[in-house]
């Protein structure tokens, strides 16, 4: 027996589609493609895709100077930057919330030490409030100002943030309140979406139920008459907060 | 969100007419509107520059080199499809989502409708896809009694109207700010002005409040990797994000050609979505969903029915027309395609659709001769070749398309005849030379009764031509032969050259 009959035949033994909803057999299903794929026992093998040879299609060169390229890019897709140090990390979120009069955010961390930290500051000075994970679904974050987020990385050449996350609650943060603002390590900046997929290769694999988020920039569109407008359904303004 | 029968039976029309369908009939109503023909224009120039820009930038002369990588990327994947299907049925299965297979559009409705109703669903966002448009599952779950809402700002329009996307990408490609304002008005009640940003807020506060209250999200899907079983959508407006993050239950309708190979593929295939449909480097949103989610989340019950649907797409898998079931939906050779930009958008099309790729795949999903005006409708200019970021050679398919037409149907009598006299001249000198003196001497004869003067030369135009060939000049008018041709010419040049 070849490679591509085991394989398939493993597949379809353990999860074949569902037709409980009224869905279609699988072997029936991929049986109609077969013909006129003109699968022959002889043209069995699974073949291998053709190389990423990324030489073709690299943007942006993991030595050019990143910072500045996210930067820039990451401006023209409309965030704010706000580059700052580790010590003043707090401060310049509060300087941007306040500047915003926002009264309440919520956090979703990965990293709980920032967690923490934020956390204590907001509740020590009593700034504001912080709108807690608590209730059954999402609808509280209607109510909420601000989300504070951290990344997983960043990309130079497309200037977008990437949020990985196993809860459909934190990707919301970054979504439902009208401003986002995302903190950034320098060192987490890539050159080229093609080092994301390198760097992350164990984390892009499915663990089920992780997702993964691009974020460039504020929500935007330019359905009506083809002008530009910011703050459609998601945030209206992406703020970053380098270190 | 309910709208009145008879505008929803008008928008059922204009993407799914009578057969066999009229190309000629639907562009006098398309171009009636001479502003929404320049708004179409305009747009499609800007984005057709945008994406010209972006390419450049990015990848400089390596363009042909990406394209090919990218089409062979596809094309392989198509060669193995029912391998690749299967590999992520069972990836997608394992990291917790529900796959169904659905062979038509009627199949894929009710495996909508069975799962809505297993859950219990009252309220149904979308958002934009193709592919639910062209199941027309919207009317199928308002009839379901779900109470369905466009989320996307364009077809959130299209839906308060009553009328239908005429572009893949840009739905209102076709509406002008007033209209759009008066829709508002009167279908919402909302005080608005006619500024993009006021429409926008209008609808967003609409929106906001329905995102609250739906139970059921349903979106379309622009990959589906078949290495992690990985969703990938893409989206601007941030609607997508809602549809599959807020509702319990999310359901993903996509055709079978969206398969690719590996999750690394993205970091290829993703570059030239954004790019070729509106120049921006990554959308602003890229979901690329894992499965449901599962622990430590508040929001606890979520559950993803991802629906693969052939209606017709195995129709185009033999070899010669395989490669295009490449197409990434991204709209680039609609931008690009002077006949759709003259058309007056995709309503002309008759079919979800439009541009070179509609007149391509419309006949093949649906019939030949129930669409054989479509595939003439191109000027085989080469522009949607030259932008396709997966290269498919849209022209030549066209071309084929064309031949098929022929042979089906035997030409008439009159056509027979007239071609073969056509050919007899073209062989004898003789012949040709005589037929062509006559022709000169009759259509200047009617450049001088019937004929305009044309402003940049000395020429006529015959505005009414007679008999047979009237045909030819109601749509324009035929100029008058110069007072040379290129024989005469040749002769004399010749005889220049060698005094
Ligand atoms: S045929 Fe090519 S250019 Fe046209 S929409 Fe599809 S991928 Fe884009």
């Amino acid at each position: 027996m070849n490679h591509r009959e085991s394989s398939s035949n493993a597949h379809a033994s353990t999860h074949p589609a569902l037709t409980n909803m009224g869905g279609c057999n699988q072997q029936e299903f991929l049986t109609r493609l077969k013909d006129p794929l003109e699968v022959t026992p002889t043209h069995d093998e699974f073949a291998c895709p053709p190389i990423l040879d990324d030489s073709i299609f690299r943007t942006t060169a993991s030595d050019e100077d990143v910072v500045s390229r996210f930067v820039s890019q990451a401006k023209a897709a409309g965030t704010q930057i706000h580059e700052t140090n580790e010590n003043d990390l707090c401060s310049t979120i509060n300087r941007i919330l306040t500047n915003h009069k926002c009264r309440n955010v919520s956090l979703g961390f990965v990293d709980s030490p920032m967690d923490q930290r934020l956390r204590a500051y907001f509740s020590a000075e009593k700034k504001l409030d912080i709108c807690p994970p608590s209730s059954d679904n999402s609808s509280y974050l209607f109510n909420v100002d601000a989300g504070i987020t951290d990344v997983c990385a960043a990309i130079a050449e497309t200037g977008s943030l990437v949020i990985t996350t196993q809860s459909r609650h934190f990707r919301s943060i970054s979504l439902i309140p009208p401003m986002h603002i995302a903190v950034v390590n320098r060192k987490q900046i890539l050159a080229d979406l093609i080092d994301y997929f390198d760097a992350f290769r164990d984390d892009v694999k499915p663990k089920p139920g992780f997702s993964t988020l691009f974020i460039t920039g504020p929500s935007k569109t330019a359905d009506i008459e083809g002008e530009l407008v910011v703050g459609v359904h998601g945030p209206r303004s992406v703020h970053i907060v380098l270190v | 969100m309910s709208q009145d029968t008879s505008s929803e039976s008008h928008s059922l029309h204009l993407l799914n007419p009578p057969l066999p369908f009229d190309m000629k009939l639907r562009m006098q109503q398309t171009t009636e509107n001479d502003g929404s023909v320049q708004r179409i224009q305009n747009t499609a120039r800007t984005k057709f520059a945008q994406r010209e820009k972006s390419y450049t930038e990015a990848f400089g002369d390596r363009q042909t080199d990406v394209k090919t990588l990218a089409g062979q990327i596809k094309q392989h994947t198509l060669d193995h499809l029912d391998q690749y299907l299967e590999q992520f049925i069972q990836s997608a299965t394992k990291s917790g989502m529900k796959v169904h297979l659905a062979r038509d559009a009627a199949q894929a409705r009710k495996i909508c409708l069975n799962i809505a109703q297993s859950h219990g669903c009252k309220c149904c966002i979308k958002s934009k896809s193709m592919v639910t448009e062209e199941i027309q599952l919207l009317s199928a779950l308002e009839s379901g009694g779900i109470e369905t809402y466009e989320t996307d700002l364009g077809e959130f329009i299209v839906q308060l109207d009553g009328d239908a996307p005429s572009h893949i990408v840009t739905p209102v490609i076709h509406k002008d700010r007033e209209s759009i304002a008066r829709t508002f008005r009167q279908k919402l009640g909302a005080e608005t002005t006619s500024d993009p940003e006021d429409l926008t807020e209008v609808a967003r506060q609409y929106l906001r409040n329905v995102y609250r209250k739906a139970d059921l999200g349903i979106s379309g899907a622009n990959f589906l990797v078949a290495d992690t079983g990985t969703i990938v959508l893409c989206t601007n407006e941030g609607n997508g994000r809602f549809v599959t993050e807020v509702p319990p239950v999310h359901i993903v309708v996509a055709g079978i050609e969206k398969v690719i190979p590996r999750i690394n593929d993205l970091s290829l295939l993703l570059k030239l979505l954004a790019r070729s449909s509106t120049g921006q480097p990554l959308t602003v949103y890229t979901s690329l969903i894992n499965g449901p989610t599962q622990h430590g989340d508040p929001v606890s019950t979520h559950e993803i029915n991802v629906i693969l649907l052939d209606n017709g797409r195995s129709n185009l898998l033999p070899a010669p027309t395989r490669s295009l079931l490449r197409c990434i939906r991204c709209g680039a050779c609609l931008n690009a395609c002077p006949v759709f930009r003259h058309a007056g958008g995709g309503h002309a099309y008759g079919s979800v659709y439009s541009g070179p790729i509609g007149s391509a795949i419309t006949p093949l999903m649906r019939g030949v001769s129930n669409y054989s005006d479509l595939p003439k409708a191109s000027s085989l200019c080469g522009s949607c070749h030259q932008v396709c970021p997966v290269n498919i050679n849209l022209p030549q398919q066209l071309i084929n398309l064309r031949q098929e037409a022929v042979t089906q149907q035997i030409p008439s009598r009159l056509e027979s005849l007239i071609y073969r006299l056509f050919a007899l001249c073209l062989r004898y000198p003789f012949l040709y030379r005589a037929t062509s003196y006559f022709n000169k001497l009759f259509t200047r004869l009617g450049g001088i009764s019937t004929g305009a003067h044309d402003q940049f030369s000395n020429r006529k135009w015959v505005k009414h031509a007679p008999w047979l060939f009237r045909h030819w000049t109601t749509c324009r008018d035929l100029p008058t032969p110069t007072s040379k041709n290129f024989q005469h010419w040749w002769i004399l040049r010749n005889r220049g050259s060698s005094s």
